[in-house]
């Protein structure tokens, strides 16, 4: 009967233990991709970074130009209006036959004149709109878009990659997780001499299945 | 059955422990497990916490670059206010010569720097109807998002170390049950009893780590919402609005913001930058009449603040404050230590730290602490210099008149007073030895044409606008840097720092300061020659019910006058100059001002003049009897009471005043009001106002 026995049980050990290396095997390979998820994890977070540091440094230099023009063109809208302004006062002195004091008020004027139009060469006279106000959003969407060319500018984006990887990466994980309890109960199997061997060579095999399941499952 | 039981586990020791050894490594995965996915989401809110670290930055640099924008604006628009007056100025100047084109000329100059007022009004919103030049709600509102923004790092940073905790905390486990399973291993290797005691000590490890592991997973992981950070950023925003703002309004500030801080904190309950800020708004700033209710809630703020992780210098300094205005110095002593060895360089925690140590009669170690306070305070800016120096005299002033026997009190205030005065004089700490003395300090409600007191005291009603303060110095020398300090209610009001004495060996100063009225209350008043304290003196404005005023300054007038606040002032610069502020609701009772040039006129002559004037419109104009007083700090008046009929039928009653100031400038006013509450509104209102009135001489 002994005899008889051990007979019986010498393919269920190889079974067990070609099972055993298999599902090691599988598990390792898993172990393999799931470190690859990690690496690209890491990579995303880093390109976020990158991201916000491109986007942030973009934005501040458009914004420091559009400043340098709307500082300009506040400086040539003072200095017009003063001119114009003072134009009007030597009309009224003109007006009133005080001619020296018109052709200084026009002397005054011409000057801040002079001045208006060197600070005109400072701002782009394109985003000046037809009320008079400077357009500072199409000056920054424009400026912007000039920035930002060829850079990555989403840290978003690529912060979304890095979570959906690690949901990824999760459930790999509880892959690779399962496994070791299948090599558990398999290697219990392979030590264990009782009937006992083949209910843990079951529930092995059982958890060994469900875990295909859920990977096929969750990754599809 | 022990025999049994024994024999079993004898028996079945190795079956059990490679089990359990099994069960170990299997509990070692899991964890492992865990632990896997808790680095990836402390690497993830790390990252997101750099990458809004960067956001904020770039925030904050835009909101400055707007602000800054927002100021140039702002500077045109004041040197077009300058401009303005300096062209009315010149009108009015033009007007006393008689010079029309001249006036025309200067008006017209004025009316274009006011329109360019205007145009540059549209350009920033800090001039817009929203901030009407308030820079701190607009500096505070423009950095809104990058508040935001900042609190959303944090948020991040907080949950990252949340995470980080945890991992460390999986890592123990890992650590213990690796040493779990070597005892195992030793177990299965004795074959004495010592292999129980290997087994059940791994046993143990395995046990503790179950609960470390089900405690860790347990532990919340609730990240800070955006809506707590909204509201917190609220609170912050308006706090700081409220540190700049007049007294009255800043507590309605302050309420709004602990209201909006309570939200944060009803939205985390583990928001600590929110129980920081709460602490810091609630706290009180005086240790008199410092609210005991106030002080222990900001007190159990800024101790849950340091309980929840923001254990920084700024925390311990105001956690001290408030232990210090509880009257516990101990805990203050100890607060403020820990807030000087967090941050050395806080000078405030140091100049606090001598406060508490002095107020527990530890007055060597006071004066040592006050040492180093003074050491740090001289690496600060100017500015920031003075604050401190009047905010440790306030608080030293509070002292003395909270508990006067505490030792070395008088000395640590003269010794705070005299190194602030030192500097301010002399640019060092110490003062300099002098002979000059202050003879004697006066006080007076006004002084009259003949150097005269008027309303000569150290007691001075209600709403009294202004007073002057006279010093009869001896013994000085040329060039001597001397300087008077006016403190309300131990707070600085006012100062006044001579260039230099000029003149005899002898003389007096007349120092005038002026409110709107001059608020109530205890006045002291500290005379410094070469920075030594050479004369302290009080005079006190009574409490009373005073009608609030604000100051009107006309430069086309060349004066200023205090009028009740729901009054307006207009100003006719056509045909007639004049100057008229009146009760919008009563337009029978106003002030009217004017002045013109009139090289040989006398006061009386003005006076008839102004008589004739309101004949020709009244005819049935009768008057009283003529007096005179002194007036606009300028020259004695002549006035007449005055009553008629107005065109509606009322009875009115009004003082005509005339004056002249023998340089060619002549000077009218009248004061009108309904006959029925003539003799109140002079009272109540024209008296003030005519104490309040300054005429700057013509030149």
């Amino acid at each position: 009967m002994s005899t008889e026995s051990t007979d019986k049980s010498i393919p269920v050990e190889t079974i067990i233990t070609i099972a055993i290396a298999i599902i090691s095997l599988t598990g390792a390979m898993m172990g393999i991709v799931t470190g690859g998820r990690s690496r690209a994890i890491i990579k995303y977070e880093n390109q976020a970074i990158a991201a916000a540091i491109n986007l942030e440094q973009a934005d501040v230099i458009s914004h420091t130009w559009m400043f340098q023009d709307l500082r300009a063109y506040a400086e040539y809208q003072r200095l017009s209006e003063l001119s114009s302004l003072i134009d009007t006062e030597a009309e009224v002195a003109q007006a009133r036959g005080d001619t020296s004091r018109a052709e200084i008020l026009h002397e005054q004027a011409e000057e801040y004149r002079t001045a208006a139009q060197s600070k005109a060469t400072f701002f782009a006279p394109e985003y000046v709109l037809p009320d008079g106000t400077f357009d500072e959003d199409g000056f920054l969407a424009n400026q912007m878009r000039f920035e930002t060319r060829n850079l990555d500018t989403n840290p978003e984006v690529n912060f979304a990659k890095a979570e959906a990887l690690i949901a990824e990466t999760s459930v790999l994980m509880n892959g690779v997780y399962l496994f070791s309890f299948v090599v558990a109960f398999l290697i219990f199997a392979k030590v264990t001499k009782s009937k006992w061997r083949f209910v843990f060579l079951t529930i092995g095999c059982l958890l060994f299945i469900a875990d295909l399941v859920y990977l096929v499952l969750f990754i599809a | 059955m022990t025999d049994e039981k024994k024999s079993f586990l004898s028996k079945n020791f190795k079956t059990i422990v490679t089990v359990l050894m099994a069960a170990t490594s299997l509990w070692v995965a899991t964890i492992v497990r865990i632990q896997n996915d808790v680095g990836l989401h402390m690497n993830l809110a790390a990252q997101r916490s750099r990458a809004e670290a960067v956001t904020a930055f770039g925030t904050l640099t835009r909101a400055d670059q707007r602000v800054t924008h927002g100021l140039d604006i702002y500077s045109a628009f004041y040197d077009a206010e300058q401009q303005t007056q300096r062209a009315e100025i010149s009108a009015s100047a033009a007007q006393l010569d008689n010079d029309t084109a001249a006036i025309t000329a200067s008006e017209a100059v004025a009316a274009r720097w006011e329109q360019l007022q205007t145009h540059l009004s549209s350009l920033t919103p800090l001039l817009s109807d929203e901030y009407a030049g308030d820079y701190a709600s607009f500096y505070e509102q423009s950095h809104r998002e990058a508040y935001f923004t900042y609190q959303m790092q944090k948020a991040y940073e907080r949950e990252a170390a949340i995470w980080r905790g945890k991992a460390g905390s999986y890592r123990e486990a890992v650590s213990m049950l690796s040493v779990a399973l070597f005892l195992y291993g030793m177990s299965l290797n004795i074959a004495n009893w010592v292999r129980y005691l290997f087994a059940a000590s791994a046993l143990t490890l395995k046990i503790t780590t179950i609960f470390i592991a089900v405690n860790t997973f347990f532990l919340p992981t609730t990240v800070t919402s955006a809506a707590a950070i909204e509201q917190f950023v609220e609170g912050q925003i308006v706090s700081n609005i409220a540190y700049t703002a007049p007294y009255d309004t800043a507590a309605t500030l302050s309420a709004n913001a602990i209201e909006a801080f309570d939200n944060a904190i009803q939205l985390d309950p583990a928001y600590a930058d929110a129980y920081q800020w709460r602490g810091y708004t609630t706290l009180q700033t005086r240790l008199l009449d410092a609210d005991q209710m106030k002080n222990a809630r900001a007190a159990a703020d800024m101790q849950k603040a340091i309980e929840l992780g923001n254990s920084g210098s700024v925390v311990y300094t105001n956690l001290g404050w408030a232990y210090t205005l509880a009257g516990n110095y101990q805990s203050a002593i100890s607060a403020l230590e820990t807030a000087i060895e967090a941050e050395p360089t806080e000078c405030t925690a140091r100049v606090n730290l001598g406060l508490a140590l002095l107020a527990d009669s530890q007055s060597e170690a006071s004066a040592q602490t006050y040492d180093g306070a003074i050491a740090c305070l001289l690496e600060e800016s100017p500015d920031e210099q003075a604050n401190l120096f009047a905010t440790a005299i306030l608080d030293l002033n509070d002292l003395q008149t909270q508990a006067p026997d505490t030792p070395h009190i008088n000395d640590a205030l003269l010794r705070w007073k005299e190194t602030a005065a030192s500097l301010a004089l002399l640019g060092e700490i110490t003062p300099q030895e002098h002979p000059g003395k202050v003879e004697q300090t006066l006080f007076a409600g006004g002084i009259a044409a003949d150097g005269s007191l008027i309303d000569a005291g150290n007691t001075f009603t209600a709403g009294t606008p202004s007073i002057y303060t006279l010093i009869e110095f001896s013994q000085m020398s040329a060039n001597t840097p001397w300087m008077v300090r006016w403190y309300q209610n131990g707070e600085l009001f006012d100062q006044y720092i001579a260039d230099g004495w000029s003149g005899d060996t002898t003389g007096l100063a007349r120092l005038r300061i002026k409110g709107a009225p001059i608020p109530a209350g205890e006045y002291q008043v500290d005379v410094f020659i070469a920075g030594n304290l050479d004369a302290n003196e009080f005079f006190e404005i009574e409490a009373g019910e005073t009608l609030p005023m604000q100051a009107y300054v006309s430069g086309f007038f060349r004066i200023s006058i205090n009028h009740p606040v729901e009054w307006y002032a207009s100003e006719d610069h056509t045909a007639n100059n004049y100057l008229y502020i009146t009760n919008p609701e009563n337009d029978n009772t106003f002030f009217w001002y004017t002045s013109y040039a009139s090289k040989n006129n006398t006061r009386e002559d003005v006076l008839s003049n102004l008589m004739i004037l309101w004949f020709s419109q009244h005819p049935d104009l009768s008057y009283g009897e003529q007096g005179e007083f002194f007036l606009g700090g300028l020259a004695q008046a002549s006035y007449m009471p005055v009553t008629y009929t107005n065109q509606d039928g009322n009875s009115i009653a009004a003082l005509l005043v005339g004056m002249a100031d023998g340089a060619g400038n002549a000077y009218a006013l009248v004061m009108q009001a309904p006959a029925i509450d003539f003799d109140q509104t002079y009272q109540t209102v024209f008296t003030p106002m005519l104490h309040s009135l300054w005429i700057a001489p013509v030149e």
